[in-house]
């Protein structure tokens, strides 16, 4: 192992040639490693967006192309939206129940009802003149709604559209019996004077030999969603979260006059999914199990895609960037280190004459170039990583505030309540609460200075086989 | 007793369109004890001769046997490890060891028993050639060209070998230092049993030997004694 001192010894005694190898390897190092952090930054960062906007994919009407293809009549006004392809149908929401993915399945399902001794609430617009006081739609509505739930907690509390304020969600025993328990907005409730343990009867809006059912309020919620004026001024007083009704999916036979079934259209399905990274799969698997022509699975996506735009293009350059650097690098540090081991030919004779093993020749090359590119690498982990983050700091991230609104109860046809978005998904996030979080993985800071010490190995090897190739003599007379 | 024994060895080169031969169809054996020198004009082979016996090339034809075996099938990295060294007129030494490392270098190449620990046996042969410790440990660069020829011989010496090969050992010394150096290696093949063959242009080394061998036209002429240029 002699060999290895000599590596040693060459690096102690040729400074020059050591420090210049050194700089090399620590510059390379440097800007890779700094590439490869904000890379892996802005990969954390993004799945740190989907975890923040969370794991739901809501499933609905697309009722953008629904609108389109019935303006470009390529559909009639007048069809049964249960029939189009891809519809949220009972049917379709319980394909999708797929295990590997979804942990629980929220089932919503409008229903209008009414109730005269009851107060509606009434919106009263903040910023416009027109309007003050009720704002009638063009079609007649019921005054309430009722809005089903099927997990243990709704979506629009769990995503904080709404708290619960008093009581509690129905039970075990409650949504087994299918129950008439009911949650109520607390602005209804104090107009109404209604609290815990009171009931109300509502019926179904236009239904035909339809009588009052009576609910029990378990609970009284208060909604977090601010409307937008112009959103709250067009749509239905009875989808106004104020006179929203909460009750679980299977109590809804009670009231609604035609029975549930494989073909009942909901106005939307919420699956939380085991995982928000299994949230393209899950569409992947969706589409593949469904035609969802007019059906739209929606996991927040414009929400991310705005938040999640300009750490993308973060990503994107700082790729290249290690890309470039990993190749620019190579070439370099072959050129370098053949070019160093070419200068030894000389010291390759000398060793071939005296008996050195071509191996141990090589192996000294080895050592040499691999004791110095792991001090380099090494200290290049905490300044390369320094680097990341000075870049990500002055790469533009100015704050900004994403919101996408697709607040508010958009009807497919404007007449329908059943085509609504099933749950308020109103959230904003600020660009600021996306913390990138320059810090790189084991496995990717050995992967990278794996790769530069094998480049580094493979460049002294290269030359070195050429040289040793030849007989001592050869090597010798040539130098000479 | 023969030691190293040529079998019709040639070798040559095309030079142009014309084939030259250098060494034709040359046989001879050397002793161990004995000190033999080579000598002739620039340019009849003597280099190539030495370097064809040390295994820093192949012969293209005959065979180099040592001790009753062809070093080709002991192997020509074996063979120049373990059986033979050779003292350059350039010394070869690397120039980022120490005198000593360098000795010790050698010790740790060749595969023959060398007396442990290495430092200490190298620092007394380089004692014996009159490198004392306080220059062993300089770099080889801070040594003058007697010294450094002093360390090449020492390294030949460190591996135990009973070949020693020079080639114009002294071409670069002043005749002081020359004579030091003819000494050595007449105490090699006397004292310690080596065959040494020194390959030099020098009378004073020729006088010295115990058999002098004129290469001309590829072939080892025997002439002791005889006034050569």
């Amino acid at each position: 192992m002699y060999f290895i001192l000599r590596a040693i010894e060459y690096i102690k005694k040729q400074k020059a040639k050591t420090i210049l190898l050194f700089v090399l390897f620590f510059i390379i190092a440097n800007i890779a490693m700094a590439g490869l952090s904000v890379y892996r930054a802005s990969e954390v960062a993004k799945q740190n967006i989907r975890t923040e906007i969370g794991a739901n994919v809501v499933y609905s009407i697309d009722s953008v192309k629904l609108t389109t293809d019935v303006k470009s009549g390529l559909i009639e006004y007048e069809t049964d939206a249960s029939t189009l392809a891809g519809v949220p149908l009972l049917k379709n929401v319980q394909l999708l129940v797929n295990l590997d993915y979804v942990k629980s399945v929220d089932m919503i399902l409008h229903l209008e009802v009414v109730n005269e001794l009851l107060e509606q609430y009434i919106y009263i617009p903040t910023t416009t003149q027109t309007g003050q006081g009720k704002v009638n739609p063009t079609v007649e509505t019921g005054d309430f709604s009722l809005k089903t739930y099927s997990s243990l907690i709704p979506t629009d509390f769990s995503n904080n559209n709404a708290t619960l304020v008093e009581g509690r969600f129905a039970n075990e025993t409650e949504i087994s019996s299918a129950s008439n328990v009911i949650l109520v907005e607390k602005t209804f409730a104090d107009n109404n004077q209604l609290k815990l343990g009171d009931t109300v009867e509502l019926t179904e809006f236009n239904a035909t030999d339809s009588s009052p059912i009576s609910f029990t309020i378990i609970g009284i919620y208060k909604s977090n969603v601010v409307l937008d004026d112009r959103i709250a001024r067009t749509m239905s007083p009875a989808l106004l979260p104020q006179n929203q009704f909460f009750i679980h999916f299977d109590a809804i036979e009670n009231i609604m006059s035609t029975p549930v079934s494989d073909d009942t259209l909901l106005a939307g399905a919420v699956f939380e999914l085991e995982d928000p990274t299994y949230i393209s799969a899950f569409k992947v698997f969706a589409a593949e199990k469904i035609d969802l022509k007019y059906g739209l699975l929606d996991a927040n996506d414009a929400l991310y895609n705005q938040l999640s735009g300009p750490i993308d293009s973060l990503g994107n350059l700082s790729g290249m960037m290690v890309i470039i650097v990993m190749i620019a690098g190579a070439l370099i540090l072959g050129l370098i280190t053949a070019l160093t081991v070419n200068q030894r030919k000389y010291e390759i004779g000398m060793l071939l004459a005296i008996g050195e093993s071509k191996l141990k020749i090589i192996s000294q090359f080895i050592v040499e170039v691999a004791v110095i590119a792991v001090i380099a690498f090494g200290l290049s982990v905490f300044t390369g990583i320094q680097a990341g983050k000075m870049i990500s700091e002055s790469v533009s991230m100015q704050p900004s505030t994403a919101v996408v609104s697709t607040t508010g109860t958009q009807s497919g046809r404007g007449s329908s309540s059943k085509y609504t978005q099933p749950v308020m998904t109103n959230p904003s996030m600020n660009i600021d609460d996306v913390e990138i979080n320059i810090e790189l993985d084991g496995k990717s800071i050995l992967l990278l200075l794996g790769s530069g010490l094998l480049i580094s190995i493979v460049s002294v090897i290269i030359p070195a086989l050429y040289v040793t190739r030849y007989n001592p003599k050869q090597i010798l007379n040539n130098i000479g | 007793m023969s030691i190293l024994s040529l079998k019709n060895v040639s070798y040559g080169y095309i030079d142009g369109n014309k084939k030259r031969t250098i060494i034709n169809d040359l046989s001879y054996d050397f002793e161990v004890g004995k000190f033999y020198t080579i000598f002739g004009p620039s340019g009849s082979g003597k280099t190539t001769l030495l370097s064809l016996i040390g295994a820093l090339e192949k012969t293209q034809e005959g065979a180099i046997l040592f001790d009753g075996q062809s070093i080709e099938s002991i192997g020509l990295s074996k063979y120049r490890r373990n059986h033979q060294s050779i003292v350059f007129q350039q010394f070869n030494l690397l120039p980022y060891l120490s005198a000593l490392d360098n000795v010790i270098n050698v010790m740790n190449i060749t595969n023959n028993p060398i007396p442990k620990p290495y430092k200490e046996t190298a620092l007394k042969l380089l004692n014996q050639l009159g490198i004392v410790e306080s220059k062993a440990i300089r770099s080889i660069q801070k040594l003058s060209g007697g010294e450094q020829q002093r360390v090449a011989i020492a390294r030949a010496l460190a591996t135990n070998v009973k070949l020693i090969l020079a080639d114009e050992p002294t071409g670069n010394l002043d005749t002081d230092t020359e004579r030091e150096i003819i000494s050595i290696f007449k105490n090699l093949a006397h004292d310690y049993q080596c065959c040494v063959i020194v390959v030099s242009h020098s009378q004073e080394v020729t006088k010295e030997s115990d058999v002098s061998l004129r290469l001309t036209n590829g072939k080892l002429v025997e002439i002791k004694g005889e006034k050569h240029e």
